[in-house]
């Protein structure tokens, strides 16, 4: 295992090789993930922003006039553009332009894959720059391998962008901020903006900085260590200013009533609306929100090893935090855990509207993995040595340690996809546990994916289906992609359907109880099911059906 | 630390020797030594252990459920064991959807599937997997049992079933049931249609409207019928029952004709709960009366769900009698009231 270091060139092959692994793995699972309601609405977004390239080409420079601008920016102008404009762009290039990528929704989820990757390769150079060579491969695909972040990674949504937008500007900010060169302290403003473009999480990241200064030059001061980076916060500084004039200049739905979008921005997010989710059994769907609903999802969709390995990491970086085991590992480990803990920190507040899943806080797992990859080096730095009082070979310890580690996580990511919102782990009881307990089953419709052939083989020519939780712009990508067939219509009205799906959440129930009357039968003519637990079904009209 | 276990125990048996209290006996030698050393390998053992071990706990889980085949092949038992008016329930109740599709309508008819409760039950069927059990019937008799591969079947009998002498919601049609609304002078006939036109609103919409209601003219869609559909309890759980919603400024009245009245009216009203669970609005009375008589009311509100009542009749116990329910809510608009009744014996 080689020491925390500067990254090599070699490293920069690993952190590339790792991300480009982890992106051929989901380019090569998206076909069977069915897709996710608000990846409809994004899709849909970008479709607008495709009509608005070929308005800039032919039309130059008024493209960029208030009308043209507030028109084509309006889709979904709750959330910033720099996603939506990615996957137009990959969508209009990669798919219409030049048929690289064969299917128009794989199209508009790839730059949600190569932010995946990105966040891969960002935390194995990390952990190998602060840890360790094995603790940051470990760390990588403790990451990689969450099921529930193979999930969102695969998607064209904004979950697994901005984590990986949070760990990079992490990672950047460190060390503009340590070598406090002015490059790196205005490239790390100019980041800061892409990742305020990519969604609201990013307001909490200067208080994260803020944070993250005072508890150094506390611990500094304390421990008498020297002082990391200046004494003014360059960096710091170049974030809160620079940040926000660069999302002014890549947003630009902010170029007009620039003061007014951004209110209603904000406003729009800390006014959100509530979700209706199921926890431990019952629907929660006002506030106060359970407080300990993060922690036990966390509990029950996080890896035991993962979470074992960060326990240990914390135990291990809590004691370094207290020796003051050197200035640079205090200013790594203190943003770890200042990232980690603001990110959970709005799902531990019971005012906090309620919001869907884990997705919520996946930006602060890459910090998690970053501390569990302590937790391995530590592990495996002991077993070395306990190796080494008796047998030959202890270099062979880190990698063994590393493979018992990782080989639960990735049986349970395969094993999950295409799965990842019905996935538990064992602590949960698996699928099976978790219906039991009452743990969320699914939400976003995605599981049509599960009943494509039965909707193909079933519904009559021209047949309209109801298409319950899945978004009609969700339907279109399904069409669009051959998964179902291009005459089958997504429809909003049960009693005009042929065929009617179900995605089920307590909540939703009584559409499935209006398709019981409306159909007259109370039996599926098909099931999506995991593990045994049944997720999404499939109703057909007495003339279609098999029995 | 890295002589042999034997010649660290040498050295603690001077130890011993010369050590004064029992318990530095055993702490100052090797062997003590050589213990904390494998302690210590342990306890860092535990970390791949436990790796290993949630892999292993993960393989079992994900195979453990029974799986849609095995649903399948369970139907030929349940359909044998099935009888008319006892319910089939599965446990754990997540199962069921698989239930439904491999037993298919026969097993689940829907006046069983939505019931009210199992109070009027004398048996249900339970379908068992996973070693799960029907709670509300936990403490029921059970009259047989039998292992069906990885599923139990067993007939439950209710100890104190309530004997019913009449289901209202089996009496929706123009020989037994007459509707009309009410408003001072103003009657409005609500004629019985066997092909209106079925309506469903969705997650945020109406119920589901069924093809054959009472049609009130005159009146908008939602307030304008009374016929029977199934609504979401508290629980988000189905309960079939008359829907039977009074417009603003109107009295909804249901005439039941020969209805063999006993000890009790006993129903369940509620509104859509996932519509209406944090509604403050005004309360939705029924008033039941017999031959023009009044028998007691009940008045509901929105945020109780599906919710119990209870109206006393031993003074006309053994009679059958024109049973007249009147329902209003004032002034209120989308009271979309709906409700059980069964007359006890």
């Amino acid at each position: 295992m080689s020491t925390p270091s500067r990254p090599e060139r070699s490293d920069f092959a690993i952190a590339g090789a790792l991300g480009a692994g982890y992106l051929a793995l989901l380019l090569g699972s998206a076909h069977s993930l069915g897709y996710t309601r608000d990846e409809g609405f994004y899709t849909y977004a970008a479709r607008v922003l495709e009509l608005w390239f070929d308005r800039v080409a032919n039309a130059g420079s008024a493209a960029f006039d208030r009308t043209n601008i507030d028109h084509f920016w309006n889709p979904i102008h709750e959330h910033p553009g720099l996603l939506k404009l990615l996957f137009a762009l990959s969508h209009h290039f990669l798919h219409e332009r030049w048929p690289l990528i064969g299917e128009s929704g794989t199209a508009y989820r790839l730059p949600g894959m190569l932010l995946g990757g990105l966040a891969v390769a960002v935390l194995y150079l990390w952990g190998r720059e602060a840890v360790g060579r094995t603790a940051g491969v470990v760390s990588a695909l403790l990451f990689a391998l969450m099921p529930r972040v193979f999930f969102h990674s695969h998607l064209a949504c904004l979950d697994v962008a901005v984590t990986a937008m949070w760990l990079v500007t992490s990672y950047v900010y460190l060390r503009a901020f340590r070598d406090n060169r002015l490059g790196a302290v205005l490239g790390v403003g100019v980041l800061y903006g892409f990742f305020l473009d990519t969604k609201h999480n990013a307001w909490l990241f200067p208080f994260a900085l803020v944070v993250h200064l005072v508890a150094l030059r506390l611990l500094e001061r304390f421990r008498k260590l020297p002082r990391t980076g200046p004494r003014v916060p360059w960096a710091l500084l170049s974030v809160i200013s620079v940040g926000p004039l660069v999302l002014w200049v890549i947003w630009p739905w902010l170029w007009f009533d620039t003061s007014e979008r951004v209110r209603a921005w904000f406003e729009f997010h800390l006014q959100h609306d509530y979700y209706n989710m199921e926890f431990l059994g019952r629907t929660y769907w006002k506030p106060p929100m359970p407080a300990l609903y993060a922690p036990v999802m966390t509990l029950a969709t996080v890896p035991a090893i993962t979470l074992a390995l960060f326990a240990l990491g914390l135990f291990e970086t809590g004691r370094a935090l207290v020796r003051g085991d050197g200035s640079e590992r205090v200013a790594h480990d203190a943003l770890w855990l200042v990232g980690l803990g603001l990110s959970y920190a709005p799902w531990l507040s019971q005012s906090t509207p309620i919001f869907g899943g884990t997705k919520h806080w996946l930006p602060a797992y890459p910090f998690l993995c970053l501390i569990a990859g302590r937790g391995f080096a530590l592990a495996s730095a002991r077993l070395r040595e306990l190796w080494a009082e008796r047998f030959q070979k202890p270099e062979l310890v880190p990698p063994v340690l590393a493979a018992l580690c990782l080989a639960g996580p990735l049986a349970m990511t395969l094993h999950s996809h295409p799965w990842g919102l019905t996935f538990y782990t064992p602590l949960a009881g698996g699928a099976p546990g978790a219906a039991s307990l009452g743990l969320n089953r699914t939400f976003w419709g995605y599981a049509t994916g599960a009943l494509t052939d039965e909707l193909n083989e079933l519904a009559p020519p021209n047949a309209a289906v109801y298409v319950h939780d899945t978004a009609l712009q969700s339907w279109e990508l399904f069409r669009e992609d051959g998964r179902i067939r291009a005459d089958l219509a997504g429809t909003l009205s049960l009693p005009s359907s042929s065929l009617a799906l179900y995605h089920h959440e307590p909540h939703m129930r009584r559409v499935e109880f209006e398709t019981w009357v409306v159909y007259g039968t109370v039996s599926p003519v098909a099931i999506g099911s995991y593990d045994g637990v049944p997720v999404a079904w499939l109703y057909a009209r007495d003339e279609l059906r098999r029995r | 630390m890295r002589g042999s276990i034997l010649d660290a125990t040498g050295v603690g048996l001077v130890r011993c020797v010369t050590a004064a209290g029992g318990g530095l006996l055993w702490r100052g030698s090797g062997l003590w030594q050589a213990a904390a050393r494998v302690r210590k390998a342990f306890v860092w053992l535990l970390l791949p252990g436990l790796g290993l071990a949630e892999l292993a706990a993960h393989v079992w889980l994900a195979a453990r459920a029974p799986r849609e085949s095995e649903w399948r092949e369970l139907a030929r038992a349940v359909l044998a064991e099935k009888r008319p008016g006892e319910p089939v329930v599965v446990a754990p109740a997540w199962a069921d959807p698989f239930a439904r599709e491999a037993f298919g309508d026969r097993a689940f008819p829907l006046d069983e599937l939505a019931r009210s409760d199992d109070a009027t039950f004398t048996r249900l069927l339970e379908v068992s997997a996973l070693g799960a059990r029907y709670e509300p019937a936990r403490s029921w008799r059970v009259v047989s049992e039998a292992q069906h591969g990885r599923f139990t079947l067993r007939v439950l009998e209710n100890p104190a079933p309530l004997r019913v002498r009449y289901r209202f919601s089996e009496h929706v049609n123009p020989r037994e049931l007459s509707v009309e609304l009410v408003a001072g002078t103003q009657v409005v006939p609500c004629e019985y249609n066997e092909h209106a036109p079925v309506a469903a609103g969705g997650l945020h919409g109406e119920v589901a409207f069924p093809r054959e209601r009472f049609v009130c003219g005159g009146m908008p869609a939602s307030a304008s019928f009374v016929g029977v559909t199934v609504i979401d309890d508290q629980n988000y759980e189905p309960r079939r029952c008359i829907w039977a919603a009074p417009p603003a400024g109107f009295t909804l009245r249901l005439v039941f004709s020969g209805v063999p009245l006993g000890s009790a009216l006993r129903g369940f009203a509620g509104l859509s709960y996932f519509l209406f669970r944090d509604s403050d609005a005004a309360p939705v009375t029924l008033e039941a009366a017999s031959d023009g008589v009044p028998l007691g009311g009940y008045v509901h509100r929105d945020a109780w769900g599906f919710h119990p009542f209870r109206i006393a009749t031993a003074a006309n116990a053994g009679r059958t009698a024109r049973v007249e329910l009147a329902l209003h809510a004032g002034e209120t608009p989308q009271r979309d009231f709906c409700f059980t009744l069964e007359a006890l014996e």
